[in-house]
């Protein structure tokens, strides 16, 4: 299980300081994938810097098992448990070795095991032939799948994902889902995509962002079929789709920012929304919206 | 009209075992781009799509087959502009967006405004970008920067090869919405591995693998009564939000 609370982070250290996330809360129960939507810029790549222990925190803590995974004592424990994929991963791999020696590799001198490998690469659609190969005779896409099916056999105890679907091909993204369900037995995940599609699809809670302020949080029913902010509501329904071909997104423009982060373009504004807007919670679905349920019969 | 007849291309394959050592990129490849119709080439990654891309703007020459240019094997005065995948090849890191749209717009002497206006169309603000620098910005933004400026040239035709891979989900809508209305002035070829994005946007798709073009047709028909089985297949591993794996 690992719980995220109030962790407020960002570039910089105690003497200049540039805050990105802002006070934010995750639950990850075993077995579960997290995933986490929002545009560029919404702090995503932020919080799994932080999780890995590269940036300064200001506030907040990180539980894993209900140990701090910041404690000095853990974070040599920790550090070889969590694995970050990052968005430009496909470049880790050593020009001048075969993939299978890589494999190897990361048994350091413990049996290799086939059947993790041939599971891996089974799931991303892998063919045999690649284990030959040298990254530079691979393209950009099966590199990447390569690096996925790294991270997998690893079997870390956290596994953090940055955009893993960015360039992979319908079936391809099909494969890796299907690859972290069986892994999420296992592994706890935080799947992080600016495209909702794959997160939607697979994820036991969603997070959305935006400016590095979590807006809503929910299983995928409640998201998708009762979101509580106008935010959400725009990201789910928005997506590009035969059935939305004659669908029109015309965001309006107030004109001006407020303490809420989507108020520029909601459709919904008040007063109120230029007040401190506190995170609430309605049994597992939190959200920071202070017109809703108000919004919701505009 | 930009048409492709019998279009093969090749490499030679320098490895263990190749045989003959030739492979074919695009084996007998033939395509219609009508003007003012947004038309699609959808494939997997190594189905063709990139060589395929290059062909038509003249990167890399075919090695047998042709590609005719309203009729003609010489591209005259039709202006062809391109956005790639990665558009770092077409900006300049160290420079920022002003320096780069009023670069853009003298060098076509065009008014600068228009290069702003486009911009503020993807979605990106003005007083947010002007003064920062390309290599601070996301690969999304840079993105909507290289697509902005294409568009803002006003050209006949215009090439994107997976113009939109680092884009979120809000703003692609948005940014495949304002190529739709852009289609009166602008002939889009366009090239993309996700059908729910090709029919979303197109008139007309292809849909190409290992070289070769499996079907095509309007999308309302592929996606209703598909011929090949390869687009069947295609089919079955579409993203769906509504679908859980």
């Amino acid at each position: 299980m690992l719980q995220i609370s109030n962790l407020s982070s960002g570039y910089g250290d105690k003497s200049g300081y540039t805050e990105v996330l802002k006070n934010f809360d995750l639950l990850l129960e075993d077995g579960e994938i997290a995933g986490i939507v929002g545009e560029s810029g919404s702090g995503k790549t932020t919080l799994l810097r932080t999780i890995m222990g590269e940036l300064y925190r200001s506030d907040g803590d990180i539980l894993h098992n209900g140990k701090s995974i910041f404690s000095r004592e853990l974070y040599s424990e920790f550090k070889s448990k969590r694995i970050l994929v990052r968005q430009d991963s496909l470049n880790i791999l050593k020009p001048k070795y075969s993939v299978e020696f890589q494999l190897k590799k990361l048994y350091k001198g413990g049996k290799y095991l086939r059947e993790d490998v041939d599971w891996a690469f089974m799931h991303l659609n892998l063919s045999q032939d690649v284990l030959e190969k040298l990254p530079a005779q691979l393209s950009d896409g099966t590199r990447h799948r390569v690096v996925l099916a790294m991270a997998a056999i690893m079997k870390p105890e956290i596994l953090l994902l940055d955009e893993p679907t960015t360039g992979l091909d319908s079936s391809s993204i099909l494969g890796f889902l299907n690859l972290l369900r069986d892994l999420s037995k296992s592994t706890s995940i935080i799947f992080v995509s600016s495209d909702v599609v794959p997160v939607f699809q697979v994820c036991h809670r969603i997070y959305v962002m935006k400016n590095g302020m979590l807006l809503e949080d929910g299983n995928w029913e409640n998201l998708i079929n009762r979101p509580y902010h106008p935010y959400t509501m725009d990201l789910v329904r928005y997506v590009p789709s035969m059935e939305n071909r004659n669908l029109k997104y015309n965001p309006t423009d107030n004109g001006e920012d407020s303490e809420c982060v989507f108020f520029r373009n909601c459709d919904h504004i008040s007063d109120q929304c230029r007040t401190i807007i506190p995170y609430k919670k309605n049994g597992d679905h939190g959200y920071r919206c202070i017109r809703y349920p108000e919004w919701t019969h505009d | 009209m930009i048409e492709l007849k019998g279009v093969h291309k090749y490499y030679r394959n320098r490895g263990k075992g190749s045989g003959n050592g030739r492979i074919y990129a695009l084996a007998g490849v033939s395509a219609t781009f009508q003007e003012n119709k947004i038309t699609s080439v959808m494939g997997n990654s190594g189905s063709g799509k990139t060589t395929m891309a290059h062909i038509i703007s003249g990167f890399e020459k075919q090695d047998s087959g042709e590609v005719l240019y309203d009729g003609s094997y010489q591209r005259g005065r039709l202006t062809v502009r391109n956005v790639f995948q990665d558009p770092y090849i077409s900006l300049n890191p160290v420079k920022d967006v002003r320096w780069h749209l009023e670069t853009a717009a003298s060098l076509n002497n065009l008014e600068t405004e228009i290069f702003w206006e486009n911009l503020e169309n993807t979605g990106l603000r003005k007083e947010n970008m002007e003064s920062r620098v390309v290599g601070s910005m996301s690969g999304g933004e840079r993105q909507r920067l290289a697509f902005s400026m294409a568009i803002s040239q006003q050209p006949e035709y215009l090439i994107m090869d997976e113009p939109f891979s680092y884009l979120d989900s809000l703003n692609m809508f948005r940014i495949l919405q304002l190529i739709k209305e852009l289609k009166d002035k602008i002939t889009f070829i366009y090239f993309d591995h996700d059908m729910n994005r090709c029919t979303f946007l197109s008139d007309y798709i292809y849909i190409i693998n290992g070289g070769r073009i499996e079907e095509e047709g309007e999308p309302e028909r592929i996606l209703s009564d598909p011929v090949s089985d390869f687009t069947e297949s295609l089919l079955r591993s579409m993203p769906d939000i509504h679908r859980r794996i």
